[in-house]
Formats: structure tokens, sequence, C-alpha cells
């Protein structure tokens, strides 16, 4: 009887206390955790061939489409960074992050933004914190980024999204 | 460098195509492939219109032309930022508002449900194993080990459905065949509550020891599983029940689960119950099969991952509960109270891989188990392993995206590490094993595996064998 009512109670628990753990932030607010309530601006890229190229071998990763959108704060006419919005398969469902790179193309921040897999394979907070100022080539499992275990996936298929974004500055945007 | 103004700034020119600007942009395209056809095609428009820079000058024309580029260039910025809408809605809500509403109506989550609600995915192994020493009867044989279909439906953003679904040895045999096994891995139901506690319920993996959770062959050294994992902690184990999991800090995860117990009592009719055997406790599993579940079993299992040093995991697990469901032999009940623990280090560093794990189990009413079930059972159990191994290719390559890592394991374990009063130890089930080998990923998600194994048992021998191949996830 005791293990009936442990049950009842785990499964009442459940139905009671229902809550949204999966998207944490929407678009808008996404974009005003990266820099404030200012004016934003698309910045629709359109990479030819020898960019994509280029972009492929920075990013160690496919570039799948040959348009790219950064978001980008400003503040009057100053620049405050770049954010981009990227999303890849981790096992079947989707992990969304949000990049956002300095005006000097530096990464500044990482966000997750959604994740849709079971929460035990999400990347913990301060892996992302770690991948942060290093430049593009150190962010390797084999050089400046540490693997997570039991989140191989997941920190695979975050740490492609920041490469492919980083590459796609340096290549598109940089002066 | 912003090429893409540049590109449009450049092509102030005249011309007689412009007459011909086509008017599909005032009609919002239905898809994202819709959208970049028109993207593309006026893409194309403009590069025509580059190419006529050369003309003589005419100054009403250059100046139609001017607008006209700067229509097709608005045009343009407005599709790219439909199209980044479209692209982004796939996975998160544009509003706040809007994600605040999902699961409670079908309205709010239209578009971001596109394609989102059922997500087929999958792995599979297979190996040729070769039997090099000490064979005996042991055969060489190529197997298609498993070929699995991960099925899951998202419901709500709040509650998912995943599944597993699997083939063993590719066939479920006809005549005198060896025979596989299609069967249900898992089947459970995640009701997201918060990241402090979360519910799931159905047909669970038991959160025990690092393997039987995470078993694609991915992520695992060598072609088969270690015997610690499969001998000592059953893999892969699965029961029925419901349980809570959740981080209590974001450095500290925890699983705890009630699930039907297992059956340690062999059954005394044709294709009943196998029950615990000098092997290990292994075929108690209920698997969800009409399991026994008139006791059950209690699991719990917490991992720390200090921040003090990154990539390393810290864990334990215990699981207890009776295995004698409510049984008798010659009019004595059996309760075979189990206790199975085990605890586990995990370390990534770089290229660097290290696993440590060891696991102790206790069988209560021992004796009686092994007089009902004809074989010595034993009263304790026992297995560690280590293992290491490393991603050499960077060292060559250091721009590789390719992962070539050689390894090494050694494992020992005792499935009758102390025999009941009365009944004979089994030496034979007391074995080292010593495994070397290499697995190369040329991506992430497939993994090519070699590795030759040593066996080393206290008593009589055990083939030792070199096995070359396969696995993959999607």
């Amino acid at each position: 009887m005791t293990q009936i009512n442990t049950l009842l109670f785990l499964l009442l628990f459940s139905l009671s206390s229902l809550s949204y753990a999966q998207i944490f932030y929407s678009k808008s607010e996404a974009l005003e955790l990266a820099f404030g309530k200012v004016q934003l601006e698309n910045l629709s890229l359109f990479p030819e061939e020898a960019d994509m190229v280029k972009i492929q071998q920075l990013a160690k990763t496919k570039l799948e489409s040959g348009l790219f959108t950064f978001y980008v704060g400003k503040d009057g006419g100053k620049i405050l960074g770049y954010a981009a919005i990227e999303s890849e398969n981790v096992r079947t469902k989707p992990e969304t992050v949000m990049i956002v790179l300095t005006p000097e193309g530096e990464l500044r921040n990482v966000y997750l933004l959604a994740f849709h897999e079971p929460p035990e394979y999400m990347p913990p907070e301060r892996w992302f914190e770690s991948l942060l100022k290093h430049p593009l080539t150190d962010l390797d499992f084999s050089k400046g980024v540490d693997g997570i275990s039991g989140a191989t996936l997941s920190t695979h298929s975050a740490l492609n999204s920041v490469r492919k974004v980083m590459a796609v500055y340096q290549v598109m945007v940089k002066k | 460098m912003l090429k893409k103004k540049n590109t449009l700034k450049l092509s102030i020119v005249s011309s007689l195509i412009l007459s011909s600007i086509p008017a599909f942009a005032l009609e919002k395209p239905k898809t994202m492939e819709d959208m970049w056809k028109i993207i593309e095609a006026q893409q194309k428009q403009i590069e025509a219109l580059q190419n006529t820079k050369s003309l003589p000058e005419d100054v009403p024309v250059k100046t139609t032309a001017t607008n006209e580029v700067k229509t097709l260039e608005r045009k343009t910025d407005v599709l790219s930022q439909e199209v980044e809408k479209l692209r982004t809605n796939l996975a998160i809500p544009e509003e706040a508002k809007y994600k605040s509403m999902y699961g409670l109506g079908p309205a709010a989550s239209k578009v971001y449900q596109v394609g989102k609600g059922l997500s087929i995915g999958g792995y599979g192994e297979g190996s040729y194993q070769a039997n090099v020493a000490d064979k005996g009867n042991a055969q060489n044989n190529a197997d298609l080990e498993r070929m699995v279909l991960y099925i899951g439906y998202k419901f709500t953003d709040k509650i998912l459905l995943n599944t597993e679904i699997e083939y063993e040895h590719a066939s479920t045999g006809e005549g005198t065949e060896l025979k596989g096994e299609a069967e249900v891995e898992f089947a459970s139901l995640d009701f997201f509550i918060d990241p402090i506690a979360n519910v799931r319920t159905g047909l669970m993996l038991m959160p025990m020891g690092l393997v039987n959770r995470i078993h694609e062959p991915l992520f695992y050294f060598g072609n088969h599983r270690p015997e610690v994992e499969q001998r000592i902690i059953p893999s892969t184990w699965r029961e029925m029940g419901a349980g809570l999991f959740g981080a209590i800090t974001p450095n500290l995860t925890y699983t705890a689960y009630v699930t039907n117990g297992l059956n340690g009592v062999k059954s005394t009719s044709a294709g009943g119950t196998a029950g615990f055997s000098s092997d290990g406790i292994v075929e108690g599993r209920g698997g969800g099969s009409f399991s026994a579940a008139e006791n059950f079993g209690y699991t719990a299992r917490m991992d720390y991952d200090p921040s003090f040093v990154p990539g390393l995991t810290v864990g334990a697990s215990g699981y207890v509960g009776k295995s004698g469901q409510n049984q008798q032999y010659l009019g004595q009940k059996i309760n075979a109270f189990t206790q199975l623990y085990e605890t586990h280090v995990q370390w990534k560093y770089r290229g660097l891989e290290f696993r440590a794990l060891g696991s102790w189990g206790f069988i209560g009413d021992a004796a009686l188990l092994s007089a009902a079930n004809g074989q010595t059972i034993g009263s304790q159990n026992y297995g560690y392993y280590t293992e290491l191994g490393y991603d050499i290719l960077p060292l060559v390559l250091p721009n590789t995206t390719h992962y070539l890592a050689p390894f090494v394991r050694y494992e020992k374990l005792d499935t009758i590490a102390k025999a009941p009063n009365g009944f004979a130890d089994d030496l034979t089930k007391d074995w080292q094993i010593f495994q070397v080998g290499l697995q190369y990923k040329p991506i992430s998600n497939v993994v090519i595996k070699a590795d030759y194994r040593n066996y080393v048992q206290k008593q009589g021998t055990h083939p030792d064998d070199f096995n070359l191949g396969f696995g993959f996830i999607f």
C-alpha cells in the first residue's frame, strides 16, 4: 500500500505543477539579453562559393544555406555586437543557441535558447562559459574545449554552431 | 567587408532588363524554400544589372534603374528577414507571450510545432568476432548486434515521449536458427516540471553505471560493452515504474525511480523467467513483459561535475528491493533482498578519456535461491574496470575533425564472490580481462572499432577474441 501511495504521489505531483523547461528564451527575450533594449538590424549575408569554402574550412562544419543572418545591436550609430541564432539536431531533436560576438568578432556570450532532448544530455551553463574569448582556432575538443561526459553530441552540436558563426564573421564581416 | 551591401551599391546601372522585374514578392511565400527561391532569383537580377554597368550613360534610365535596384534591395531584405523568422521559429518562438501559451492550445504553437512533433533517430552496431586463442568450441562469427530505432513524440513542450525499439542479432529467427530479439528497450514519458524535479514514467532505463543509460556505440570503447556492465550491472536493464530526475545545483544531478523489482526465482513453466544464476542477476530483469511486481525496486543515483576540474564527473548509484516476488520454495517464502551499489568516475580532458567503475552486489536468501534455481547463486558479487583512451590524431593533423583513439581497459569481476553455505563456488565465474583497441570516428556520428580481449579465468579457459566492427547514430 505504501508503494502504491508513493506512485500516486509522484503522478499527482507531476500533474499539479507542470511548467516550461525546454524553451528558455523567446527570440525577442534572447536579443534583449544580448544587447539590452537597443536598435536591432538584420544583416543578411550571401556568401559566394569561394566564401563558403573558406567558412567551411574555418568552421570545420558544413554551411547549410547560402543565406546567413546576423542581428546587429546598435546604440546610435555604434555597433554593440553581432548575434546569430543557430539550431542543430543533437540526436533526434534540436538544440538552439544564440552566439553573440563583440564588434571585433570575439566570442562574448553563448546562450542556450532551447533544448529538446532529455535534460540529462544538456550541456551545463559553465561549459558554454568556458568557450568565451577563445579564438576560433582554439575552439576544438583537442585544444581549448573540454568535453562533457554524457553530453557528447550536444556539446559537439553547440561547438559546431559557435565555430560556424565565428567563421562567417571572419570571412564576411571582418574588415 | 560587408559584401552584400557593397554588391548592391555597385549595382547602379541602366537597362531594359528592369522592365521585367517580377511581382512575385508581393504575395508572401508559404515556405522557407519558396522564399529562398525568390531571394536567389532577385540576387541573379541584381548581378545581371551589375553586368550591364558598362552601357552608355543615360540619366533618365539610370534614375529608373537606381529606383528599381532599391526596390529589389528592399524586397531582398524583407524576404531575408522572413526566412530568418521562419528558420528560428522552428526552434524558438518570436515573442515571449507565445512561449507561455505552449502546451495550452494548438493555435499558439502552430508554427513552432512544424516538423517537431514526431522525431525519428536510431543507432546500430555490428562486428566480426574471431576467437584467436583458447578457442574451444567457440565459432568465429559476424553479427549485426543491434539495430535500433528511436521514436520520440513531443505532445507539448512539457510532455515528451521517448522510445527505443531494438532488433538484436538482425532477426527473430526461423526454425532452428540462432534467434535474436525484437524488443522495446525503453518507452517513457517525461513531464518537465522544473530543473530541480521532473517526472518520468513508463519502461525506463535503470540509472545505474555508465553504459546502461548511454549505450550507443559511439560512447564506449571496444565492440562490446564492458563485461562488468553486463554481468554485475545488467545492460540493457530497464523496468516499469516512475520516478524523479533533475539538477539540485547546476553541478549536481540526481535520478530516483520506483520500479517493479527483479525476479530472482527461476520459473518452472516453459518460457518463464530464468531468474538469478551463477552468471549474476542479469536474467532477473523484468523488461516490461508481464514483469512480476509483487515486490518493488528502488533506485537512486547522483552525479557531480566539479567546476574546479573541467570534464570530470563522479557519481554513485544504488538499487535495493526484494527479488522473491512473493514466491516460495519447499514451503519457504523467498525474500531474496537484493542490493546493488556502484560508483564511477569519468574524465574527459582535451583528447583524454578516462573511466573507472566499481560495483558490489548482495543477494539475500542466496542458499534458498540456489536450491530453487539448481545452481550456485553468489550471496555477493562484484566487478570493476578502468579504461583510458587518447585521441592522437590532432597531434599529427592539427586541423583534423577526425578522431583516432587507442585505448586500454582492465576488468575484474566475480559473479560468485561469496557462495552461500552448502554450495560450492564456481571459479570459472571469476574473470580478469585485458583489452586493447582502436576507435576511429571520421565524423562524430560514425565509429569504426577494432579491439583484442584476453580473458583470464581462475579456473578453465575462455576464448580470447579479436573484434572488428562499426557503429553509428543518427
